[in-house]
């Protein structure tokens, strides 16, 4: 089995022949850049060099399927938010939250010619085509509300979310319908699978009572209609919304470290696959030997896919990304 | 139940326009303000914060019941100042440099603020001087740092270095934000670590008055 086939294979519930290893939040280091001469904030613009950089998470690093866009908020960007583009340590964010009213929330029909999304869909026909055989190409959209809470901003909508629900559903709406049509774009630029960061509606954003009435439909309406595979991502300890997650329809979901390999595979009794959960602050500051401890108990546990648990520093040391590969060989 | 109780809860509930409702009534009933803090809105961010804590609440509650305390404080905050009322601390707050994530900082600000600490809030992005320099100014007993990014968890060690070298031995330094540990607060020398806002009431206590 190539890196490919067994990422698809085990993403969709099949057996490969050993687990693999994977990521869909960021995901790049300031030793990559340097080796690869590709840096951050250059290639969030530059569909050849982001191709190139990414593609050493596969030929350095051992992952057998990876994100090809680092930068989280590439809708928002398009649609207005002033950015701050960061540095080869630093990811991206948004400065600034262009809508104000429902109103304001209109979606340009030629949003894919804008920047950065034009480079975003780029990337991936440029990393198919080159990698595609040895790799599995992974495209990113936000979560909604996430990328809500980037349009409108964090709190103005955490607050919303209590002061006025109809408002707050009304945006949702409109980050759908630009979400599945990015989605959608990225699968017809070649794709295997496209995640979805919802980093916003993590564990303590908001309540499960919240999080069943106001984004579960919206979040099972927006994957009914992307046409592939989906791994949504949420932050945090998601116990207690553990039991609704069955209803999104996503192929699989990427935990993080808040939530034990064991409880996340018992929870999702095979009615969706599993990827996770190393904790981030370790690859940051453990060393290769608890890496392999926490790969280990990943595998113990029957999770499908090895990942980060969440976004990694970039300063993270690449002898620790490499360890994760070491130890599911070694498994 | 009494106003006072009332506007408990109205903090609780987050209803801001009760809050202020009450808040007015009292001062009209001629309620000293100080007893309005202390009997009315403390014991009303202190219940929120266990709500947090034991996950009855979430950030959405937290902000609006925060709100709700702001407005109040807003109302008392002149008359306080003219009876020459001072809380009994005084912390400076701020999230590391490199770091723009402020809502975890800014809700142990109203809970400091709800516990009767002054707050001095220097915002998000803080470098290390800026912090030396606000906890001179202000003379202050505590100094709270926040991170959320693995990548600016240096730039908490950087500050807390920073205070140490400038001479100020006295300051309580108390850290916290999502990738924090105690034992990173060990290993950087600060005095205490709080895992949420209210327990970084209690803390901050503990650490100025053991
Ligand atoms: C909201 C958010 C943002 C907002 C911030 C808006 C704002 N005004 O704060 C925006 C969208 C701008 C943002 C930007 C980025 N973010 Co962000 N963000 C989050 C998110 C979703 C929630 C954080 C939050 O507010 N939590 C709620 C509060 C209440 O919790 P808290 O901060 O932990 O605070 C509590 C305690 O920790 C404690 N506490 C906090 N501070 C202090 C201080 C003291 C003294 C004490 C006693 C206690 C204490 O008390 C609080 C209340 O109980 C998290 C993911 C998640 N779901 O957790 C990611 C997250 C923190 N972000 C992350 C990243 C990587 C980024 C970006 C680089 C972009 C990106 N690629 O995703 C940029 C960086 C910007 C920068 N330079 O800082 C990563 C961090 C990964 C890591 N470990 O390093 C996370 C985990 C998610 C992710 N996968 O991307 N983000
Ligand atoms: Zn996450």
């Amino acid at each position: 089995m190539n890196s490919r086939e067994r990422f698809l294979t085990a993403l969709t519930g099949g057996k490969p022949d050993r687990a693999p290893l994977a990521h869909v939040a960021a995901m790049t280091t300031v030793e990559l850049q340097q080796s690869t001469g590709c840096f951050m904030p250059a290639v969030h613009l530059d569909a050849e060099q982001q191709a190139r950089l990414m593609a050493a998470n596969h030929d350095t690093l051992g992952f057998d399927a990876v994100s090809f866009i680092i930068n989280f908020f590439g809708e928002p960007a398009a649609l207005g938010a002033e950015m701050d583009w960061g540095a080869p340590d630093r990811l991206p964010t948004f400065k600034s939250n262009p809508w104000r009213t429902p109103e304001d929330a209109v979606i340009p029909e030629d949003l894919f010619d804008r920047q950065p999304l034009k480079t975003c869909l780029e990337t991936i026909r440029t990393a198919k085509q080159r990698y595609g055989d040895r790799m599995a190409v992974l495209g990113k959209i936000m979560g909604p509300f996430s990328m809500l809470q980037a349009m409108h901003g964090v709190e103005n909508v955490l607050m919303e979310l209590l002061d006025s629900p109809s408002q707050i559903a009304a945006f949702l709406d409109v980050c759908v319908e630009a979400l599945v049509r990015h989605a959608n774009a990225q699968f017809e630029a070649g794709a295997d699978a496209v995640s979805i960061g919802e980093g916003g509606a993590g564990a303590r954003m908001l309540s499960p009572a919240a999080y069943e009435t106001c984004l579960l439909p919206v979040h099972r309406r927006m994957i009914a209609r992307i046409q592939g595979p989906t791994i949504l991502h949420i932050c945090g300890d998601v116990r207690s919304r553990l039991h609704l997650l069955a209803q999104t329809g996503m192929t699989c979901f990427n935990f993080d470290w808040a939530v034990s390999p064991a409880e996340m595979t018992a929870a999702a009794a095979g009615r969706y696959t599993v990827m996770g959960n190393i904790n981030t602050t370790d690859l940051l500051c453990a060393g290769p030997a608890e890496l392999a401890r926490q790969v280990e108990e990943n595998l113990a546990a029957g999770v499908h896919i090895i990942s980060p648990g969440c976004a990694t520093s970039p300063r993270c040391p690449n002898a620790n990304l490499r360890a994760l590969a070491d130890a599911i060989a070694r498994h | 139940m009494s106003e006072l109780q009332e506007l408990t809860q109205a903090v609780i509930k987050g209803d801001r326009n009760k809050a202020k409702q009450l808040t007015q009534t009292l001062l009209d009933q001629k309620v000293v303000p100080m007893d309005i803090v202390e009997k009315g809105l403390v014991p009303g961010m202190a219940e929120v914060g266990d709500r947090f804590k034991r996950n009855e609440y979430f950030v959405p509650e937290m902000l609006i019941a925060a709100r709700a305390m702001k407005e109040a404080m807003a109302m008392l905050e002149p008359l306080l100042a003219k009876a020459g009322i001072k809380p009994k601390y005084t912390a400076v707050l701020g999230t590391v440099q490199g770091d723009l994530h402020d809502i975890g900082k800014n809700l142990v600000g109203m809970m400091w603020k709800g516990a009767n600490i002054g707050v001095v809030d220097l915002g998000s992005n803080v470098s290390a001087d800026k912090f030396v320099a606000a906890v001179k100014q202000h003379n202050a007993q505590i100094v709270g740092l926040s991170a959320l990014l693995t990548t600016t968890m240096p730039a908490m060690k950087d500050t807390v270095q920073a205070i140490r070298n400038a001479g100020l031995k006295t300051v309580k330094v108390v850290i916290g934000g999502a990738p924090i540990t105690q034992e990173f607060a060990n290993e950087i020398g600060a005095d205490a670590y709080a895992p949420d806002a209210a327990s970084g009431v209690d803390v901050a206590m503990k650490t100025v008055a053991p």
